[in-house]
């Protein structure tokens, strides 16, 4: 586990309660409009986390006094509401889990300043965008082979187990 | 946590007397006409709940000249024991402790060791009955006292929340005895827990009742000869308690009620300030307080989904304890 995550901290303070959700809602809102942002990795890596949370939340779709409180702030303009519900849940609906992909860039270097930023871009999956340069794993290794034909067992059996059940 | 299960205001409903809560008819009736057998705490700014005999029909009916009785209410009874409302299931089958704790990180949650402690809890309540009851409701508890008259002790008081999982879930009541204000914490599970009376059944908005210490003491003086009130059958819903409680002044208070979260709804936190103090608060409340948590949904813990899955859990579980007794004996 990455320093600092221990005793079960997993989120960052990025500055104060306040500051940090109002940092998120924008990121979020700009994820939503523009479907690839470029920022630290750190608020990458955070921004991530709400986006997954707040497509859950809008695939349930009820009208919930919860889903209308939280979805009228984190979706902020009108526009992105209406995407959310009518292009983010449909394309997501079989997906299962993550949303996002995040890429690392060279990190910027200052001179003036010994600051080195590490910046990240973080998209979307399934956006219209040319894809990212990002290695994917390479389905053909032996390992690779192996992994997904033992993956692929282990469904077909808890699809048995299931239907035996029912 | 909080709570997003806010149900409506529903009609008080009961079988043996007829109840209307239209304000005009409340303000012409005077204490007088009310019976002694039947009070009830007028909650400051709500509506008040008036049960009326059969004098006061006659006095009704001069007064409102289209007055049209209301029906009386049908149970929702379908002749079979098992039916209940949404709201109200077995406690057996669920219940607010059977709810596993947010554990963060994820591979942290053990939940071989929640089934295991869900099923103990379920074996436990086979022998003692473990009545539904809400924080806000009033009950009578006795308890094993080798050093009592009889090997036993009883308390009565109103529970302020109820905390824990499994069998480690705790309950705290509070009573006011000849002035002096009592607080017992009891673990539910325990075998030093004999029996439970439910006497007043009642359920708040917030689940976190400590803001009463701090409030007018009527509300936790329960005098221990009080009568067990008539149970309310799972099929009708229970009414959610909406009013407003009356604290003391601010600087009697123990602990400062704005910070806490959730915040509170049953009480009027704001009622006797200045405006001054009032920005003063709301400034603290801001920085201090935690008022960030309401939209920050990573750290909020949704447990809709999970009250099937622990019910039919529960089902199974209590034919496997079936199974297991017919064995043995």
């Amino acid at each position: 586990m990455p320093r600092g995550f221990a005793h079960g901290n997993v989120f960052r303070k990025l500055g104060g309660h306040q500051r940090r959700l109002k940092l998120l809602k924008i990121l979020v809102n700009a994820l939503i409009k523009n479907e690839r942002i470029e920022t630290t990795f750190t608020k990458a890596h955070e921004t991530q986390k709400y986006i997954h949370r707040l497509i859950d939340i809008a695939k349930q779709s009820t009208n919930d006094a919860y889903t209308k409180d939280m979805v009228g702030y984190w979706a902020d303009d009108d526009s992105n509401k209406r995407k959310l519900f009518s292009v983010l849940v449909p394309r997501f609906a079989e997906h299962s889990g993550k949303y996002t992909r995040i890429a690392m860039l060279p990190t910027w270097h200052i001179k003036d300043i010994d600051d080195h930023k590490k910046m990240a871009v973080l998209e979307l999956k399934g956006n219209p965008l040319p894809p990212l340069p990002v290695k994917e794993d390479n389905p053909h290794t032996l390992q690779n082979v192996l992994i997904t034909a033992a993956k692929n067992d282990w469904k077909a059996a808890k699809n048995i187990q299931s239907e035996s059940s029912n | 946590m909080n709570d997003y299960s806010r149900e409506q205001l529903i009609i008080f409903s009961f079988s043996d007397a007829w109840v209307f809560l239209n304000r005009y008819c409340c303000i012409i009736m005077s204490t007088r006409i009310l019976t002694p057998a039947v009070r009830c705490l007028n909650y400051h700014g709500t509506e008040t709940v008036n049960i009326i005999s059969m004098r006061c029909r006659n006095v009704l009916k001069r007064f409102s000249s289209s007055f049209v009785q209301p029906k009386r209410p049908t149970l929702k009874s379908d002749g079979s024991k098992t039916s209940f409302v949404p709201g109200r299931e077995d406690p057996k089958l669920f219940s607010s402790e059977y709810i596993p704790p947010l554990v963060r990180p994820e591979w942290h949650r053990n939940k071989l060791k929640y089934r295991l402690e869900r099923m103990d809890c379920l074996r436990r309540r086979n022998v003692v009955n473990i009545p539904e009851f809400y924080p806000g409701s009033i009950l009578a508890v006795t308890v094993y006292d080798p050093h009592a008259a009889g090997q036993k002790s009883r308390f009565v008081g109103r529970c302020l929340y109820r905390d824990g999982f499994g069998l480690g879930c705790k309950f705290l009541l509070r009573n006011i005895v000849e002035g002096e204000g009592i607080e017992i914490v009891y673990q539910l599970y325990s075998p030093v827990m004999l029996k439970y009376e439910v006497l007043r059944l009642e359920k708040w908005l917030d689940t976190d009742l400590r803001y009463l210490r701090d409030a007018d003491p009527d509300y936790c003086t329960i005098s221990f000869d009080m009568p067990a009130e008539a149970p309310l059958p799972p099929t009708e819903e229970l009414p959610v308690f909406k009013g407003k409680v009356k604290m003391k002044k601010f600087e009697l208070w123990n602990f400062n009620y704005h910070k806490a979260w959730p915040r509170p709804y049953n009480a009027y936190l704001e009622e006797y300030f200045v405006e001054e103090d009032f920005m003063e608060q709301k400034v603290m409340q801001e920085k201090r307080g935690h008022g960030h948590l309401q939209y920050d949904i990573c750290k909020h813990y949704d447990t809709r989904q999970m009250k099937e899955e622990i019910t039919k859990e529960m089902k199974l579980n209590q034919k496997r304890i079936e199974a297991v007794d017919k064995k043995i004996s």
